[in-house]
């Protein structure tokens, strides 16, 4: 055996600026993650302009504490790792800009990892032993979908968002709800003290048999408005029994979806993946019911739910002994979904 | 002293390569591609064709802007990338200086122009034919009419560079008459070789940079930005 394969990770994909040292595909030796959350503050939501400037701005201090965290040099690493998609174009550029002239000077190979497929493995980072075929479940400010994995790199969309992401309607609520930016786990919070039976919001596509897309901009749009019809009665809104109310709408539509998912793949595992896989409400009734049909919920440590470089770096791992290598004129690709390596 | 020169602020992506004496290569491309795509490709061949390995560069300059944000960006994130690589110092080179360069040597006012879109040019006044160019008005983002006030302080005249006399020229020639000078197509545009020559002159002053000290030179807030200092200023 020779020395242990490290991967740095990069991610720049929003608006987190991350670097991460992870020792073969499993093991975490650092994890850096600058947030710009106080930058967007004021615009209540990430502007593109702004996320990536400032990724620019703290890229090579993030790369450095990473490294000094992780107690290695750049001759130590085997390979550089980077989200090329789907993301901000702009916040991406910065990323694979760099992630290229580093693999480039450091004789390193460019490893290009899909930002999607890279939270799926925030779930490698566990310890706990995955077992293909898998099922998927991500969910965060940009993504819903549902994926089937038969092996790495061997991914099946079997259903997606048809409108709004539900992290993305969770901080538009929490916004409308004066509860800041991001606001996700402050409702969450919230919710738990609240009545979800107080009010009735709609459970989107529940009732297309078989079918596994989502769509939340139906109960975004029915929150808002009671949001409004109440502050125009002149009532005291009760916060926690909104969160509460949408918030068991949102998680009964993704734990019913992931149920017929299983019922139609029988797969021994299900992992949780993404932003809101920190959610605890999410995390429990899936349990529940998982559990109940003999299926293990494997999740992310919370601190690797949101964007992170370490969950690059472990996707970047079995890319490499895959040998799935990128070319060095690489470019962001926004839209990026699954399948081949893509570099148009 | 060996340095690598990138230039990606505006449609041209270019790289260069040389010293205080010799321009040794350069490559530029105006195929309104990404510059993400040809940018380190460029580099590669730049350096395998002239011989150099990687290793050997004392540096890199790099065009800061003003220019395209998202161009500026691709090329500061590839410098700090490859000097945080190589552990190499770089310098930060604002894009008009490095233009006027390329006329420096005219005892005449220089004015560079580049495309700032909504209406405006990133422009500055510089004086040539000196050891130094002088500089006159400082690099800003201005109007047609607001560069014309500036330029109407002057009865020289004045030559003219920079990607914006595509759209520009006719405007700014009627408007000066016979003071509007503009150099052959070949001199207008930016290239990296002006880009490495003001590096080299920057870095015989002051030295190079480490990378997390190379900042960008956009001269423009944020729209977004721009907008909520106008709503604060409005008194909302
Ligand atoms: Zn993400």
């Amino acid at each position: 055996m020779g020395q242990p394969l490290l991967i740095l990770g990069l991610e720049t994909s929003c608006d987190d600026t991350a670097a991460a040292v992870v020792q073969e595909g499993r093991t975490v030796l650092s994890s850096i993650v600058s947030s710009q959350d106080s930058f967007h503050l004021p615009f209540g939501g990430v502007v593109p302009e702004i996320a990536s400037r400032c990724h620019l701005e703290v890229i090579n201090a993030v790369l450095d504490a990473a490294l000094k965290q992780a107690g290695v040099a750049f001759s130590d690493l085997g390979g550089v790792a980077v989200s090329y998609g789907p993301g901000l174009v702009g916040s991406l550029l910065v990323g694979v800009s760099v992630a290229k002239s580093l693999a480039y000077t450091l004789d390193l190979p460019l490893i290009a990892v899909n930002h999607l497929e890279g939270h799926i493995y925030a779930n490698f980072l566990t310890g706990a032993a995955i077992t293909f075929p898998l099922l998927s479940l991500i969910v965060s400010g940009g993504h819903t979908s549902l994926l089937y994995m038969e092996d790495h790199g061997q991914i099946k969309v079997l259903g997606k968002t048809r409108d709004d992401a539900a992290g993305e309607v969770y901080d538009k609520i929490a916004r409308e709800l004066g509860l800041g930016f991001p606001g996700g786990p402050v409702l969450d919070r919230l919710a738990g003290r609240g009545d979800a039976t107080a009010f009735s919001f709609p459970r989107a596509l529940m009732g297309e048999k078989g079918k596994l897309d989502f769509s939340f901009s139906g109960v975004k749009t029915a929150v808002l408005n009671c949001i409004r019809r109440e502050t125009e009665k002149g009532r005291q809104i009760n916060l926690a029994d909104i969160a509460a109310s949408f918030q068991e709408a949102v998680v009964e539509v993704l734990v019913g979806k992931a149920l017929l998912a299983v019922r139609q793949k029988r797969t021994k595992q299900f992992l949780l993946a993404g932003g809101v896989a920190a959610n605890s409400q999410l995390r429990k009734r899936l349990e529940q019911v998982l559990t109940r049909e003999g299926v293990e919920l494997v999740r992310p440590p919370v601190e690797y739910c949101t964007d992170n470089g370490a969950m690059v770096a472990a996707a970047g791992y079995y890319y490499l002994q895959r040998g799935r290598l990128a070319a060095w004129n690489l470019n962001a690709v926004p839209n990026l979904g699954f399948g081949p390596l893509k570099n148009k | 002293m060996l340095l690598l020169a990138l230039d990606t602020a505006t449609r041209v992506c270019s790289v260069a390569l040389g010293d205080e004496r010799t321009i040794l290569a350069e490559y530029s491309l105006n195929n309104r591609r990404t510059h993400s795509q040809d940018l380190l490709p460029l580099i590669i061949s730049l350096l395998e064709s002239s011989g150099i390995h990687k290793n050997q560069l004392t540096g890199l300059a790099v065009n800061v802007g003003p220019g395209s944000f998202t161009g500026i960006r691709i090329g500061l994130a590839t410098a700090k990338g490859f000097c945080q690589g190589l552990d190499i110092p770089a310098v930060g080179v604002i894009g008009l200086e490095a233009l006027a360069g390329a006329a420096a040597f005219c005892p005449a006012l220089i004015c560079p122009v580049l495309d700032a879109r909504r209406n405006q040019l990133y422009t500055a006044l510089y004086r040539g034919g000196k050891d130094e160019l002088q500089v006159l008005h400082p690099a800003a983002a201005l109007t047609l009419p607001e560069l014309l006030t500036v330029l109407n302080r002057y009865d020289e005249d004045i030559i003219f560079l920079g990607d914006a006399l595509l759209s520009f020229s006719l405007k700014l020639s009627s408007a000066l008459g016979k003071r509007y000078r503009e150099p052959p197509v070949s001199l207008q545009q930016n290239r990296a070789a002006l880009i490495l020559q003001r590096g080299l002159e920057i870095w015989e002053k002051k030295g190079g940079l480490p990378p997390v000290a190379l900042e960008p030179f956009y001269l423009r807030l944020p729209e977004a930005e721009r907008r909520l200092r106008a709503k604060r200023r409005g008194g909302k």
